[in-house]
């Protein structure tokens, strides 16, 4: 939490001056205040204030699926978005502040390095010198939903479970440097203490971007501990031990779930139960958000984003945020491994028809692996439009005059994606190729596309959680090998040379420097093709306002409240 | 001379059939006969001649349909997304832009080839795994065993719950045409098989086989000359009823997203495709490849229906 | 005696011929593309978390092992995991069983109740028009695709006419589920007492049912009034005509006698019902047992699909079984 600042008084002020000042200081506040109204835009609204604590209210929302399970044994974005709302973070997070653009409060993203981060959990976090010892103050009176103190054992123990899960927190640890659940200890009840192997800048933001696997309540966890299961795996399947700001309280899966606020928490939500109804199709949601019998809809097309836009009693929340939805040739075809073919299609690629057709327009094309919001972005190393003779030239060039086979693979549950494919394979047959089109179910999608058996693929299932140009192009560029989430196998010694150095080097101009040059290497080897961002849309009924986006794209209902 | 005409006689046949004018003459009149006993039954039946219509017109438009479309049956139309039905969209168009109207008469083409191709090779292999399963069964021997094993066989397939089974066999190889019908195809033959194997088993009981059998003639052709063309009415009456219902199982599949991949014109994917527009008051995309399915179907089984009283001397009267 | 050998010869065989459809469900539902590892394993997946995942599925054994494995389970009544709900297959079942059974006992009842008498008063009755129209209806409804059915039904009474509820399940959304008793949510709230949730249970069922209804009720009409022409036409009803016996008298004799017939086409709406709920759920988004069997396959969820085809299988193998035997006892020309 910002304090303001400390107010200090001279005890010598005259009777006379003071009240002078003071007149003279109100007078310019007025005049402030008058011109800022006048201008006609919105006041910003003050980003960190708690909704207000007089109301109780019941959401009732609309989603797609069910989280296999709410823990990290099965991560799918249902997972993420009900770990988010139970256990509400980690240490760190990122500052909220106003995007007058989009009238709402989100992430400061594109803040330079540590500005962008706040404490959560902590209060004071520092490192020695070298960088490698990081220890964070916890905050006193921190109290999760059965009533325990959040203290130092139930972050050590949550790093514990995360090695031996095997899950999302290695993955952390493994791009913070932590190299076992040794490095995470407890000088003290209220001090948590980490050992990195290399100074590392990203190290905040990573805490940052941990907003769904915050620590487990562990003297709750490790009550349903068996010998069998000293990690409670079976019971922490369905049910919470957090300190965030709901509990799950029913959870029928495939049906509906049932969260209550944690009376602890604070700043105290303003919603103070919220239910999920589970409808797997897009169409039934925006019906039932239209008759009123939702408060929020998740996941509808941008076609039906327009409808609700259309409605008097309902609205769209938008920001620019951070999804790179791309086509993305998978080189572990010989084919897609030249580069002049890949630089060929992404000449073909009708970019404009699919921002009208698909997104209606909304959103913005992507120029740069870096999204536009984060920091070090540049648009100046894309220099792709649709230019069918350039493309046919370039394939030329590439020593396929007469065209190529090729399949382009997508998620059949994805509608946008679909569309966006059909028009992508039309403009690929104007070029002389011969374009199949192959929707797969999510689980057959997944596999094919992390086995790399896939030709190449329509995805926009990336979307970069740490703010950072070195960290993306670390995370789905570079060493295929090792990066299961680097579905085109790319493999660039320079890029992976470059990426690694996001970890080690400070943020300055060195850093700067990396960063512009990763983007560079992306635009012209075109390991994958941008298409557009159409931003983070929600659609809720217009009575709600505090929405506050998050790079992990899901609405945090702790901070809705009605106007 | 003599010697060339036992060599032709190899049909069980009296002394000079065998020739051959006198055969294809003599089959020609017995089709024209047969088309106009055909004729004179569908009289006073309006229901079986509204059947031969659907099933002439499906075939019309499998042949000639692509080519009739006013557009092109895949094409995204720009600008022209979820029109209802109007002068330029007879029946509106869906929400890519592609006419529902070409899509529609485009369609038969698919479903009709599928549900054929997979009802045909259904009956072919239903009736002769029928044949032998009824003929030999009870019996000793290889044969026997044979009978007993096919209809085990045929037992297990039956087993499965049809629809899922069908979406678990496309699961397996992947959406497409030839997969589907694959799957369908599999699903019949335990129906035609038993359908063939309940009338061989009556049929084999009569005393005409015991006089071929007397005769000197092997089981196998006794089985397949003298039982097999008297125990075809089963399998041959629900024929058509089969190929409807493989086209209905086609769309289902469809439908569910395991069949026939998009954007192919397909009744069923329409359906699919057009379903979510129903909430949102549509109704264009999915009411018309639905109506289409429904009347073929329709068709196919009043067809069927016919064709049992045609061919059962007894019910005609 | 023949017969009875015969009878026991299939019996023996039985257990066999389960074995062979577990063998086949297995290896065919193991067959099915999609390896959901890497979709459970996430967006911040490591070749070790996949590897993790895929251990925990039990997927990283040989398939013999897997099968080994499986067929142990199945034995000790336990039916695996679906990794979609990660709760035990049989407890999916269990919560989704009665939504299925009541749609299903739902459309029963209304199919009966309107059937039996339509066929009896149509065979009774051979008036023109009447008899036309029932004909075109009952060959339409074995014609219409019962999703594309269910589809129009939404599109009228919920999205023109506002009367029905939308297709989100069995109840409103602000509706508690009763206490459970049955687990038909209708059934238990009546149980209960619980007005508002009766209420909105009974307004869920009204398009589910009468789709299914509407479809598939011409099955018992049909089938009523053919048997009941059969037996009108019967020689002991001429004698009893011919006895001078009043027309109800005769009709109460075609009906009593007509009765078994009915009730084993009773039985197979069961069966065809059974099928026909699986797409009308999907429709509906009822949470019953079909949709279930649909989304295991589309999203490769092994578990829960060789469950319900393994389940299903068996059943059928011992109704066919029972059949068989039926129809070489029924028709003593035929002999085994």
């Amino acid at each position: 939490m910002v304090r303001g600042s400390i107010h200090r008084s001279t005890p010598r002020a005259s009777a006379r001056i003071v009240p002078f000042f003071s007149l003279l200081a109100l007078a310019v506040l007025a005049t402030a205040t008058l011109y800022v109204s006048r201008a006609g835009a919105q006041a910003p609204v003050d980003c960190l204030a708690p909704p207000p604590r007089n109301q109780d209210l019941t959401l009732v929302a609309a989603y797609a699926a069910s989280p296999p399970a709410v823990d990290e044994i099965a991560f799918t974005m249902e997972t993420e978005n009900l770990m988010a709302l139970t256990y509400g973070g980690d240490l760190m997070q990122y500052k909220s502040i106003w995007y007058p653009d989009y009238k709402v409060c989100g992430a400061g993203v594109n803040l330079p390095g540590d500005e962008a981060v706040m404490g959560r959990w902590a209060e004071t976090w520092k490192s020695s010198a070298d960088g490698l010892t990081w220890t964070f103050g916890l905050r006193r009176g921190i109290k999760s939903e059965a009533g325990n103190e959040m203290t130092c054992e139930d972050h050590r123990w949550s790093w514990e479970r995360g090695f031996e899960m095997k899950g999302v927190k290695v993955f952390f640890a493994q791009v913070m440097g932590l190299k076992s659940a040794q490095d995470v200890s407890c000088p003290d009840k209220h001090r948590v203490q980490f050992k990195i192997k290399a100074a590392n800048p990203l190290f905040l933001k990573l805490f940052a971007m941990n907003y769904y696997g915050g620590p487990f309540d562990a003297t709750a966890a490790k009550k349903h501990a068996t010998a069998a299961d000293p990690w409670a795996k079976e019971w922490l399947k369905r049910n919470t031990a957090g300190f965030g700001p709901y509990k799950i309280v029913r959870n029928i899966p495939g049906q509906e779930m049932e969260l209550v606020r944690n009376p602890n928490y604070e700043p105290r939500p303003a919603v103070g139960r919220i239910l999920i109804k589970i409808i797997p199709d897009s169409a039934t949601r925006l019906a039932l958000l239209k008759r009123g019998q939702v408060d929020f809809a998740m996941r509808l097309r941008e076609r039906e984003y327009q409808e609700v836009a259309k409605d008097a009693t309902l609205q769209v929340v938008r920001h620019a945020a951070n999804f790179i939805p791309y086509f993305g040739p998978v080189q572990t075809n010989p084919i897609m491994a030249n580069p002049k073919v890949r630089q060929a299609l992404a000449y073909a690629l009708p970019y404009e028809e699919i921002h009208q057709k698909v997104y209606s327009g909304q959103g913005q094309q992507i120029k740069s692996i870096t999204p536009k919001i984060f920091p070090n972005y540049t648009d100046k190393f894309w220099p792709y439009r649709t230019d069918l003779d350039k493309a046919r030239a370039l394939l030329n060039e590439a020593g396929f005059p007469n065209g190529f086979d090729m399949t382009i693979s997508y998620d059949k549950a994805i509608a946008e994606m679909e569309e966006a494919c059909i028009l992508i394979k039309s403009g690929f047959d104007k070029i002389g190729l011969k374009t199949k089109l192959e929707g797969l179910p999510s689980a057959v999608y997944s596999e094919t596309k992390f086995t790399k058996k896939q030709v190449a693929h329509c995805d926009n299932f990336q979307w970069p959680w740490v703010a950072d140009t070195g960290y993306t192009a670390w995370a789905y560029l570079t060493h295929p090998k090792t990066n299961v989430m680097n579905a085109v196998n790319n493999d660039d010694p320079e890029l992976n040379e470059l990426t690694e150095k996001a970890f080690q080097v400070p943020y300055g101009p060195e850093r700067t420097k990396n960063d512009m040059r990763i983007q560079q290497i992306a635009g012209e080897r075109v390991p994958w093709i941008f298409l557009v961002n159409p931003g983070w849309r929600e659609a809720f009924k217009k009575e709600w306002v505090g929405f506050h986006w998050y790079p992990d794209n899901n609405v945090h209902f702790d901070w809705l409240y009605k106007k | 001379m003599a010697r060339l005409q036992r060599q032709r006689n190899w049909l069980p046949l009296p002394q000079g059939e065998g020739d051959f004018c006198v055969m294809t003459a003599g089959v020609l009149r017995g089709i024209a006969d047969e088309v106009r006993n055909l004729a004179r039954f569908s009289r006073g039946r309006p229901g079986f001649l509204f059947g031969l219509g659907v099933v002439a017109l499906t075939i019309f438009l499998a042949v000639f349909g692509p080519r009739l479309a006013p557009y092109g049956p895949e094409d995204a139309l720009p600008g022209v997304a979820n029109r209802p039905p109007s002068g330029d969209h007879w029946m509106g168009t869906d929400i890519s832009g592609m006419d529902v109207f070409s899509r529609v008469i485009a369609a038969p083409r698919i479903d009709l080839m599928i549900a054929l191709v997979s009802t045909a090779a259904a009956f072919v292999g239903g009736v002769l795994l029928g044949v032998i399963s009824g003929f030999f069964a009870g019996e000793r021997g290889i044969w026997g065993r044979l009978s007993g094993a096919i209809l085990r066989g045929a037992d297990i397939f039956q087993a499965f719950p049809v629809f899922i089974f069908a979406l678990a066999l496309v699961g397996f190889r992947g959406p497409s045409i030839q997969n589907v019908i694959l799957a369908l195809a599999f699903l019949n033959i335990p129906f035609f098989l038993r359908l063939t194997r309940g009338a061989v088993l009556h049929v084999r009981e009569r005393p005409f086989v015991d006089a071929a059998r007397c005769v000197g003639g092997s089981g196998l052709r006794i089985a397949f000359v003298h039982v097999m063309p008297n125990a075809l009415t089963p399998a041959l009456t629900n024929l058509s009823p089969t190929i409807g219902f493989s086209i209905l199982l086609a769309s289902a599949l469809s439908f569910v997203g395991a069949g026939v991949p998009i954007p192919t014109p397909e009744w069923g994917s329409m359906i699919a495709i057009g379903a979510p527009n129903m909430m949102t008051g549509q109704w264009w995309t999915a009411l018309f490849p639905g109506l289409a399915l429904g009347l073929t179907i329709l068709g196919y089984a009043l067809v069927g229906d016919g064709f049992r009283y045609y061919l059962d001397p007894v019910k005609r009267r | 005696m023949r017969f009875w050998r015969y009878a026991g010869r299939r019996l023996a065989f039985l257990p066999v011929q389960l074995l062979i459809v577990s063998v086949i469900v297995f290896f065919l539902v193991r067959l099915l593309p999609g390896d959901p590892s890497y979709l459970l394993a996430g967006p911040f997946a490591t070749v070790e978390r996949v590897d993790e995942v895929r251990r925990r599925l039990g997927l990283d054994q040989p398939l013999y092992v897997q099968y080994a494995r499986y067929l142990r389970s199945v034995m000790r009544g336990e039916l695996g995991t679906s990794w979609i709900t990660s709760q035990p297959v049989l407890q999916d079942i269990g919560q989704r069983l009665p939504a299925t059974m009541e749609l299903i006992l739902a459309a029963m009842l209304l199919s009966v109740l309107v059937g039996i008498p339509l066929g009896v008063w149509t065979a009774v009755r051979k008036t023109g028009i009447v008899d036309r129209a029932v004909f075109g209806y009952e060959m339409l409804a074995g014609a219409l695709p019962d999703f594309w059915f269910a589809l129009i039904m939404i599109f009228l009474f919920f999205f023109r006419l506002g009367w029905a509820p939308g297709p989100i399940g069995q109840l409103d959304l602000t509706v508690s589920i009763p206490p459970r008793v049955t687990g038909m949510y209708a059934v238990d709230a009546l149980l209960a007492g619980d007005e508002p949730a009766f209420r909105s249970a009974f307004a869920h069922l009204v398009l589910p049912v009468m789709t299914l209804t509407a479809i598939y009720m011409p099955l018992v009409m049909k089938n009523t009034r053919s048997t009941m022409e059969e037996m009108l036409g019967s020689e002991f009803v001429a004698y009893a005509r011919a006895a001078g016996l009043s027309r109800a008298v005769q009709i109460r004799y075609a009906l009593r006698n007509s009765m078994p017939s009915v009730v084993t086409i009773v039985g197979i709406l069961f069966w065809f019902l059974l099928g026909g709920a699986v797409l009308v759920e999907t429709v509906f988004a009822w949470g019953g047992l079909g949709q279930y069997a649909v989304q295991s396959v589309v999203s490769s969820d092994y578990a829960p699909l060789q469950a319900f085809v393994l389940v299903t299988a068996v059943f059928t193998s011992i109704v066919f079984l029972l059949v068989d035997l039926g129809y070489f006892l029924l028709d003593p020309r035929i002999k085994p």
